[in-house]
């Protein structure tokens, strides 16, 4: 087993944050973690790693206790930027966890290629920008070629570029075997990463695979808006007119195909079709749709 | 050793340790410079001191020649007294006079001679119920130090106020030993694991491959390491300072202790030696037990209100109930290491050393195992 949680439960005062929390992996895979803020997402990793206390329940990484130590050689955690030392240097920190893991210094200029940081390396991380800092944690957790990756809101600080690298080494290091349990608020991101998503809703998790959620939004370019408008409202179909130049709509309420028949009935002209899957977003409204966090 | 590099690098590189040190550097520099502008300063005060007990000799023979002439009856035993104690006062103004006359000049064996008189003569003056300005302690130190000084050859110098490489190093290791190596090390160290817990640092250590007894450990040595580096620093400086720009000095400098009661003259090396070395003792008990205290609070504020409560009450306990017996069990003595080797009353200045040792690797092993078992909430 790659990942047990068995029955993990933990008491913040008087409230439980973690009502018995059951996770089982087996396979490598990567497994996204939502909820609003304050669900539990962090104290959850936090347990899992053992940096935290909890009341009840056993935590097994690669079939190993999680109170060894010894697991973190093939268990990385990438946390907040808290944990990073403004005084050194990016290479410092690289540097150290070469030395503590038993790995080559050839190590470090490999990984900071990998994420793209080799212009900063030498840089002390007190003059980091976010997604800079967010790039070096990056670059720490994955040197190891860790075979459980536990990532806390990895995509925080990242510009667009830089999270559709981070998204991509994420689908590398999958292929590679590595089981990914990431936490993130950004849903159209772990749309593209995974189908496996585990939802923290008041201290339980709800396991649920997005297939079953999954739906596409279209968007059609049509050249003309306004003729477009009164047609499907005439038509009663629900839609909406997305950045005042698409005809945007989810195929759940509406197939393609009718939209396309009214629209080519009355003479608007389709330029364009776009989709995108939507289920993380979707299943997330369903489930949390008048929490306060939300 | 890897993670000691580690923790070394943090302390080293922060702005903390070279703003400190930085700072101490100056004040040392500052202090030397201080000493050689008041130079003529203390010269003055000192003649003043002379001038203040000529005129003490001087009120005290009008007092007396009043008393004789008109209170007392010729022939009296009072009158005898009061007689002898006014030729024993005429000596006094004398030779306070001469002082007075020799400051500042290079007659240093005569003045040291004099003074010598001078204090005898005081003494003397005391035993036959003459009031003087002087305690006795002041009197008894005055003749040792100036008897190994005539001893040795070595002219005498102004207390704290030196330009001589060994005084001025003794007068700069005095003020690290009182107190200033407690404040510098409560700097250095104050948050030295607190800030680990209280920025989540430590989580990055918390998650990697090792013993965490060995963070316990590499933050010891290196904060230990951290310690001598400043303290070498602090020496050198006022070495430095004072053999490019002081006067020559002699390191058998005589500095005065009492043992049992009898006065003792130690070399100034031999006295900076065991300050610094006691300090440095007490340096490593601190840092073992902040390290404790800091796993246990896990919060800055609290961890060096604990450190400083368990010294200070230490301390006060062992100034307050002197036990002989306890001296060997004691590492609070060496809170101020100075009154260790300057008075040893049925004790010795080394007495404690082993069990201060002992203290701080049992805080260090329990301290060790805490850590194990730590969590960050």
């Amino acid at each position: 087993m790659i990942v047990k949680v068995d029955g993990l439960k933990k008491k913040y005062k008087k409230d439980w944050v973690l009502k018995g929390i059951d996770i089982e992996v087996e396979e490598p895979q990567i497994i996204a973690l939502v909820g609003p803020n304050g669900s539990g997402k962090t104290t959850l990793m936090n347990c899992m790693t053992n940096l935290l206390t909890y009341d009840q329940g056993e935590v097994e990484l690669l079939g190993q206790k999680n109170s060894d130590t010894k697991i973190f050689k093939d268990v990385s955690y990438l946390q907040d930027n808290r944990i990073l030392y403004g005084t050194l240097t990016a290479y410092d920190h690289l540097k150290f966890i070469c030395d503590v893991q038993g790995l080559p210094k050839s190590k470090i200029e490999e990984v900071a290629k990998r994420v793209g940081m080799e212009s900063y390396l030498k840089k002390r991380v007190q003059n980091f920008s976010l997604g800079m800092k967010q790039h070096l944690l990056l670059a720490m957790v994955i040197i190891n070629d860790p075979k459980v990756l536990l990532m806390d809101e990895p995509l925080t600080g990242l510009d667009p570029t830089s999270a559709i690298d981070m998204r991509n080494i994420l689908l590398e290091l999958r292929e590679e075997g590595t089981t990914v349990i990431v936490s993130s608020h950004n849903l159209d991101e772990i749309d593209r990463l995974t189908n496996k998503i585990y939802f923290l809703k008041d201290g339980a998790l709800l396991k649920e695979s997005l297939e079953q959620f999954a739906t596409k939004e279209y968007y059609l370019t049509v050249d003309d808006l306004e003729k477009a408008k009164g047609v499907l409202e005439e038509a009663a179909v629900p839609f909406l007119i997305y950045n005042q130049e698409q005809v945007t709509f989810e195929e759940t309420d509406v197939e393609l195909q009718t939209v396309i028949d009214h629209l080519n009935k009355q003479g608007v002209a389709i330029l364009d079709i776009e989709n995108e899957r939507v289920g993380a977003e979707k299943r997330y409204r369903e489930l949390f749709e008048g929490d306060a966090s939300v | 050793m890897k993670l000691l590099v580690f923790e070394f690098k943090k302390m080293f590189f922060s702005k903390k340790f070279l703003v400190l040190l930085a700072f101490l550097v100056a004040l040392v520099v500052l202090l030397f410079f201080r000493n050689v502008i008041l130079e003529d300063y203390v010269l003055d005060e000192k003649q003043s001191n002379y001038s203040y007990l000529v005129e003490v000799s001087e009120m005290n023979n009008r007092t007396y020649t009043r008393q004789l002439e008109q209170d007392l009856e010729e022939g009296t035993e009072e009158y005898e007294e009061i007689e002898m104690r006014q030729e024993m006062n005429l000596d006094l103004l004398n030779t306070a006079d001469e002082l007075h006359n020799l400051v500042g000049t290079d007659e240093w064996q005569q003045q040291l001679n004099v003074e010598i008189s001078f204090m005898e003569q005081v003494r003397d003056y005391r035993m036959a119920e003459g009031e003087y300005p002087i305690t006795e302690e002041e009197i008894h130190h005055t003749l040792a130090l100036n008897q190994q000084l005539l001893a040795q050859g070595i002219p005498k110098e102004i207390e704290n106020y030196s330009h001589a490489p060994p005084n001025f190093l003794l007068q700069v290791v005095n003020l690290w030993v009182t107190l200033g190596a407690l404040v510098v090390v409560l700097l250095l160290i104050g948050d030295l694991m607190t800030s680990e817990f209280e920025s989540r640092s430590i989580n990055l250590l918390f998650t990697q491959p090792f013993n965490r007894a060995h963070i316990i450990v590499s933050k010891f040595v290196s904060s230990l390491v951290i310690y001598l580096i400043v303290l070498v620093a602090v020496l050198l400086t006022a070495l430095g300072v004072s053999y490019l720009f002081g006067t020559e000095g002699n390191f058998q400098y005589p500095v005065i202790i009492e043992v049992d009661g009898v006065l003792r003259a130690l070399t100034s090396v031999d006295y900076v030696v065991q300050a610094v070395g006691l300090m440095s003792l007490m340096v490593v008990f601190m840092i073992s037990l902040y390290l404790l205290y800091s796993l246990l609070f896990k919060q800055t504020i609290m961890t060096l209100f604990a450190l400083l409560g368990t010294l200070l009450l230490g301390y006060i306990l062992t100034a307050t109930f002197s036990m002989d017996a306890l001296a060997w069990f004691n590492p609070f003595k060496y809170v101020l290491p100075e009154q260790a080797i300057l008075t040893q009353e049925n004790e010795r200045w080394y007495d404690a050393i082993p069990v201060t040792l002992i203290v701080s690797v049992v805080l260090l092993f329990i301290a060790s195992t805490k850590i194990k078992t730590s969590k960050v909430d």
